[in-house]
């Protein structure tokens, strides 16, 4: 269980977040909703700990506060993150941004290449994606979904308890969509990961989660299960 | 709501702004370069007249061309390449920490601009006034030439190599940091990667140059090829000194090509 309580971020003179309370159960896929700019991707900063809130706290079941560097660094190697611009190294291959997911677990200054363990580990990752042979691809000769299933692959990998996706199907077909969220449900249903979604296309959020956070103007307005999610719940979101 | 504000009349009026402003800056260059022609005698017709017949009367004394002390220039040449290849890496070497801290948003704020301004002296200095320094600090031969090529190459390739971090996308490295990987780690598997090829293209390129501008180095005392021929010059023996030349074109051609050759490589890896 991850409990954000009394979370207040600003960039600048802007409040993004507005004393921000929620919390996202363990193993279960988690949709935050909203128009652009409700603060969204922020919330998702927040939650892999890239921004710092200004007041409010996040605590993990289980672990000391985020505020510890040691506890930060110990909750980033259980996390896992797939960015909306997919933050691939264009000119590496696809099994090689893939293995960038494990970088935490090799010495910066190895002059060893990745171990076989690790590229096994990696062309899984890349065939749980459907894009094995794609593996020695650049990155930059990939199409915009397979591109955005590279850094899903890279996410995979980590083997994460926590995994957090800004818009991961953003550029990906409605096929793969299906494809891809019955992947995520294997995983939390096999391996208990934690899922948190920022997702604007709410027809696939409902489809693939089990909670809706529904933000307006950086505050919770809609908290509860996807089931329940209405149209009034929708319109108080998505209305301008 | 916006188009009550910008009105069509706003936008032609603004276009033709543009368009006399473009105008007078065009006008304004023409003007510049015509007065530097004017003022260095450029355009002085009286300062060509002797110039033809001296100059087929030079090339006359230095053709056929004799390498019969060819052997002796062996070490001459090594000197050059030496040179030229220590003065690079040492330069480059400097360059990266000082490129760092001039890049924006690398390094800490407060540093940034004096690491622009060592890198701007650096390389607003000739590296022949940087020859001359180092002969008078360390004496003739090689060694004051290396100095001069590694000082004047940080200035260019600071430069450079900030640029090229500037331009680096970020993306990629704050992934790693999300996945708790050190900023050490970041810098090798997502600043180095990235920066790379771009890193040693810019660095092949002044190994090119620095081969020329080793060459020149050899007139002020810091040996090579160069000194061979300034002394072939002096001692009137223009047959060899165009020997030499002809040697040196050779040299520099095949370094430009091997340079060029690593460099497409390089590019192709970045852009294919």
């Amino acid at each position: 269980m991850i409990r954000l309580e009394n979370v207040t971020v600003r960039r600048g003179q802007n409040e993004v977040l507005h004393h921000l309370s929620a919390e996202i159960p363990s193993a279960s896929i988690t949709a935050v909703v909203g128009r652009s700019g409700v603060g969204k991707s922020t919330l998702l900063g927040v939650l892999n700990g890239l921004i710092r809130p200004v007041s409010g706290q996040v605590s993990v079941a289980g672990m000391a506060a985020m505020t510890c560097p040691v506890s930060l660094r110990e909750y980033r190697r259980r996390t896992a993150t797939v960015f909306q611009e997919h933050a691939l190294i264009d000119r590496l291959p696809a099994i090689d941004n893939v293995l960038l997911g494990l970088a935490d677990r090799r010495h910066p200054l190895s002059p060893l290449p990745w171990s076989n363990d690790m590229r096994s580990q990696a062309a899984v990752a890349l065939n749980e994606v459907g894009l094995l042979h794609r593996a020695t691809a650049r990155a930059d000769r990939l199409s915009g979904g397979e591109r955005q299933r590279v850094g899903v692959a890279r996410a995979l990998v980590r083997k994460p308890s926590l995994l957090l996706g800004d818009e991961p199907f953003a550029s990906v077909d409605p096929a793969l969509v299906g494809q891809i969220g019955d992947m995520l449900r294997e995983q939390v249903a096999r391996n208990g990961m934690t899922v948190v979604l920022v997702m604007h296309q709410i027809e696939t959020a409902l489809a693939l989660s089990d909670k809706v956070i529904g933000l307006v103007n950086g505050e919770v307005a809609y908290d509860g299960p996807a089931c329940e999610f209405d149209t009034e719940a929708q319109e108080r979101i998505f209305s301008m | 709501m916006y188009a009550e504000a910008v009105t069509i009349d706003a936008i032609l009026a603004d276009g033709h702004r543009r368009a006399r402003r473009s105008g007078a800056t065009a006008v304004l260059a023409a003007a510049v370069i015509l007065a530097a022609f004017v003022y260095s005698d450029a355009l002085d017709p009286k300062r060509y007249r002797d110039a033809l017949p001296t100059i087929l009367t030079l090339f006359g004394d230095a053709v056929p061309p004799d390498f019969a002390r060819w052997r002796s220039w062996g070490k001459p040449l090594l000197d050059t390449l030496a040179m030229s290849v220590v003065g690079t890496v040492l330069g480059g070497l400097t360059a990266i920490p000082l490129g760092a801290l001039a890049a924006r948003g690398s390094g800490p704020a407060w540093l940034r601009h004096p690491a622009l301004l060592l890198l701007n002296t650096l390389r607003s200095i000739p590296g022949l006034i940087w020859g001359v320094l180092f002969v008078a600090a360390v004496g003739f031969g090689p060694l004051p030439g290396i100095f001069a090529l590694a000082f004047h190459s940080t200035g260019m390739l600071g430069k450079f190599y900030a640029e090229i971090l500037e331009h680096m996308d970020p993306a990629p490295g704050n992934a790693l940091r999300s996945h708790g990987v050190s900023e050490l780690g970041v810098l090798r598997f997502s600043v180095w990667p990235q920066i790379m090829p771009r890193l040693m293209d810019v660095t092949l390129y002044r190994w090119e140059h620095n081969v020329r501008a080793a060459t020149t180095l050899g007139m002020v005392g810091c040996g090579g090829i160069g000194q061979e021929i300034v002394v072939a010059l002096d001692q009137f023996e223009y047959r060899e000194a165009s020997a030499l030349i002809l040697v040196l074109l050779a040299l520099v051609t095949a370094i430009g090509m091997l340079g060029a050759g690593l460099r497409v490589r390089l590019l192709e890896r970045i852009s294919s």
